[in-house]
C-alpha cells in the first residue's frame, strides 16, 4: 500500500510521468532517478538484483539533500499500487535515459528513403572512446 | 560694550558654525571609512568563500580517482567534507537565479545519493553503484560549479 499521506503526490506524479511532462534524472545508482522540485526532490528506485520479490522504493529529500522520508513497495501479485510505481519507475527511467526521444530519431530516420547508418569508412571518423565501465 | 558683546556673540556663532561644519566632515569621513571596511570586509568573505568552492571541486576530483582505484573508504570521508563544505557555502546562491539555485540543491541531493551508494557498497560488495555513474555524477557537479564561480569571479572588487 502507498502511505496515505503520499496517494496525492503520487497520483499526480505518475500522471506528469507518463505524459512525459516530468524531468527525471540519472543518479549515481543505476536503477535510480531523480526528480527536483523547487524545495524538495524525489527519487525512484528499482530493486530487483538478489532481491526476492523485487520492489519499488520513492525518496523524499530535503532542500540540504537529506533524505527525509521514503516508502519501498514489494511485487505482490495483482497490487495496484505496485504496478502503478513500477510503470512510473519505468516511464521515469526512459526518460532520463532519453530512450523514447532515441526510439523516435531512429524511426524518423527509418522512414526517410536514404541509406541509414552513418557511413564512416570515408572520412576520418574517429570514434569517442568512453571511460571503461566497471562494477563496484 | 554693546558693540564687543554684538561682536563676541557673531564670532560665536561663526566659529560655532564651522566647528559644526567640521565635525560633519569627520563624521562622514568616518562613515565612508567603516562603509569601505564593510566592504572590504564583505569582499574577503566572498573571496574566502569562492576559494572554499574551488577546494571542493579539487576534492571532488580526488574522490573520483579514489572511485577509480577502488578506494571506497576515503572516497566517502571526502564525500562527507565535500558534502558538509556545499551545505555551508548555500548562503552564497542566495542572491542568485532559481535555476542556480535548483542546480545546487540537486548536487546536494546527487552527492548525498553518492554517499548513500558508497556506504551500501561498503557494506555489501554487489551493490549496483557504478564508478562510472558516481564520476559522471562527480564531474556534473564539479561543472556545475565552476561555471557558476566563473559567473562570479568578476564581482570579487
Amino acid at each position: 500500500m502507498i502511505p496515505e499521506a503520499y496517494i496525492d503526490l503520487v497520483d499526480k506524479l505518475y500522471i506528469k510521468t507518463m505524459d512525459g511532462k516530468a524531468n527525471w534524472k540519472r543518479t549515481a545508482v543505476e536503477n535510480r532517478f531523480l526528480i527536483d522540485f523547487k524545495n524538495f526532490s524525489l527519487t525512484i528506485q528499482f530493486f530487483y538484483e538478489d532481491r526476492e520479490p523485487s520492489s519499488v522504493k520513492l525518496a523524499l529529500y530535503d532542500e540540504n539533500g537529506k533524505i527525509i522520508d521514503d516508502f519501498e513497495l514489494l511485487e505482490i501479485p495483482e497490487s495496484a499500487a505496485y504496478d502503478k510505481l513500477y510503470s512510473m519507475y519505468g516511464a521515469a527511467r526512459r526518460k532520463a535515459l532519453r530512450i523514447d526521444e532515441a526510439i523516435n530519431l531512429i524511426t524518423k530516420e527509418l522512414d526517410s528513403e536514404t541509406i541509414v547508418g552513418v557511413d564512416t569508412s570515408d572520412d576520418d571518423y574517429i570514434p569517442e572512446i568512453e571511460e571503461e565501465e566497471i562494477t563496484m | 560694550m554693546n558693540v564687543i558683546n554684538i561682536i563676541g556673540f557673531i564670532i560665536t556663532i561663526i566659529c560655532l558654525v564651522i566647528a559644526m561644519v567640521q565635525i560633519k566632515k569627520t563624521k562622514d569621513a568616518a562613515m565612508a571609512a567603516k562603509e569601505a571596511a564593510e566592504e572590504a570586509q564583505k569582499a574577503i568573505k566572498k573571496n574566502v568563500s569562492l576559494t572554499d568552492i574551488t577546494v571542493c571541486i579539487r576534492t571532488i576530483e580526488e574522490i573520483k580517482t579514489f572511485l577509480r582505484n577502488g578506494e571506497f573508504k576515503p572516497a566517502i570521508i571526502r564525500t562527507t567534507d565535500v558534502y558538509s563544505q556545499l551545505v555551508q557555502l548555500k548562503h552564497l546562491y542566495n542572491n542568485t537565479t532559481e535555476t542556480a539555485r535548483v542546480n545546487f540543491k540537486t548536487s546536494l541531493t546527487q552527492l548525498s545519493i553518492i554517499q548513500e551508494a558508497l556506504e551500501e557498497k561498503i557494506k555489501n560488495e554487489s551493490h549496483d553503484a557504478r564508478i562510472t555513474n558516481c564520476n559522471k555524477q562527480l564531474s556534473d557537479i564539479s561543472k556545475q560549479l565552476n561555471d557558476w564561480l566563473g559567473s562570479k569571479k568578476y564581482f570579487l572588487t
